[in-house]
């Protein structure tokens, strides 16, 4: 494996949170590495009917030759679907799950180098041949993904002329992401792009109630996390957010927008996400 | 430097990225007090150049020290001058990085606000 020795104990540590979190009930489940959410919750697809926005473009009759591989899987905060290296032999379609794609540098301060919601899918390189992760890849809002094995996509995609301009749009865009993510993690300001990374967010998990730490969100962001309480200190202050136990709470999301930095309306744009319509959260948290 | 631009008033008050020499990579005045909005940039330009009102000194050997160590954040109060009007500032200084793990990077997050009283 690719991963340097930080990357290593990186993963370990994670791995024994998971260990930890299942052992006191917390209902993590365990399949290759202890990380996706399988087991009970993987089920066959009955109905052509996903919130997928990529295989709502896939035509019936081929939606329907795929639908044999295809199985919904529910992603928990924080499960891993691949890390760097290792070979992409599913491809995920989130629904209502939120994927987020990390690189870990040597000095061991990781950022967040992609986001994938409905709009998209993670893996997908490997529709065109087999290949290997490039980033450490996680569930960044629990929820449910279609998953399908790499070269069930890939025998489709070489064979069928309309699967294959969905697939390269929704690679274009991808790709587009992280170029402009390039970008913005290395000229826009930290709070510029914490704004950013929570619309990107709630864009993808349309609830005013993101289940989110601190912590969660400096490794995200790459920073130190008393940069990010600081920050957040100042968004609440403003009425912008709130935050309580493990979650942050949008209040003001225009108040946001005006915060982010450009970045966001050409994520927007290039990932041809909808402006959301946030559920909001009747109980309160206070 | 540039001009007119100065920190000699309520707009001192806004959340501040300062790299370790104070250079202001990133400026955005307090939304209870003030707009960007018609106003000249300071971004790039010397914090410390700027601040100009009685009680600045203060704030910048609080910025030299907190640069200088290791804390990740410190906060403090801050009496403000302003033309004979004494203002309560609180000042909450924050590190983006860990320079103990990234040595060569130190950015320095500062937040001002006006005391409520």
């Amino acid at each position: 494996m690719r991963g340097n020795a930080t990357e290593q104990a990186y993963f370990v540590n994670n791995e024994q949170n998971k260990t930890n979190g299942a052992a006191t009930g917390t209902g993590t489940r365990s399949t290759r590495y202890g990380v996706v959410g399988v087991g009970a919750c993987e089920a066959p697809i009955t109905t052509e009917l996903t919130v997928n926005a990529m295989l709502r473009q896939v035509p019936p009759t081929v939606f329907r030759r795929l639908q044999g591989h295809l199985k919904r899987v529910e992603l928990a905060l924080d499960d891993y679907l691949y890390r760097p290296d290792e070979e992409l032999d599913f491809i995920y379609f989130p629904e209502t799950a939120v994927i987020s794609e990390f690189q870990i540098l040597d000095d061991g301060r990781t950022i967040e180098v992609a986001m994938t919601g409905s709009e998209g899918a993670v893996g997908l390189l490997s529709a065109y041949s087999e290949c290997r992760a490039a980033s450490w890849t996680q569930t960044c809002a629990p929820g449910t993904a279609l998953k399908i094995q790499s070269d069930a996509l890939r025998r489709e995609f070489m064979s069928n002329e309309v699967v294959q301009p969905i697939v390269s749009s929704v690679l274009c865009s991808y790709i587009q992401q992280i170029s402009q993510k390039a970008a913005c993690n290395a000229h826009h300001s930290v709070e510029e792009r914490f704004c950013t990374w929570l619309l990107m967010l709630q864009d993808r998990y349309p609830g005013d109630r993101l289940r989110l730490t601190q912590e969660h969100i400096a490794r995200v962001l790459g920073v130190y996390r008393p940069s990010v309480t600081c920050i957040a200190q100042g968004l609440r202050d403003d009425g912008l957010i709130d935050y309580v136990r493990g979650y942050i709470i949008i209040n003001d999301r225009e108040g946001l927008e005006q915060r982010c930095c450009g970045c966001y309306s050409e994520f927007r744009h290039s990932n041809r996400i909808k402006q959301p319509v946030i559920r909001r959260t009747q109980d309160s948290l206070f | 430097m540039s001009s007119n631009v100065s920190l000699a008033s309520e707009e001192l008050f806004g959340f501040f990225e300062l790299d370790d020499s104070g250079t202001v990579r990133y400026w955005r005045p307090s939304s209870r007090t003030n707009s960007l909005e018609g106003k000249p940039s300071i971004v790039g330009q010397n914090f410390f150049e700027h601040a100009l009102f009685t009680g600045s000194d203060d704030l910048r050997r609080h910025f030299r020290q907190f640069v200088h160590g290791h804390r990740a954040a410190e906060s403090f109060n801050l009496d403000c001058l302003f033309e004979n009007k004494t203002v309560k500032a609180k000042v909450l200084m924050t590190r983006a990085f860990d320079t103990d793990l990234h040595p060569p990077e130190n950015l320095v997050m500062l937040d001002i606000r006006k005391e409520l009283i």
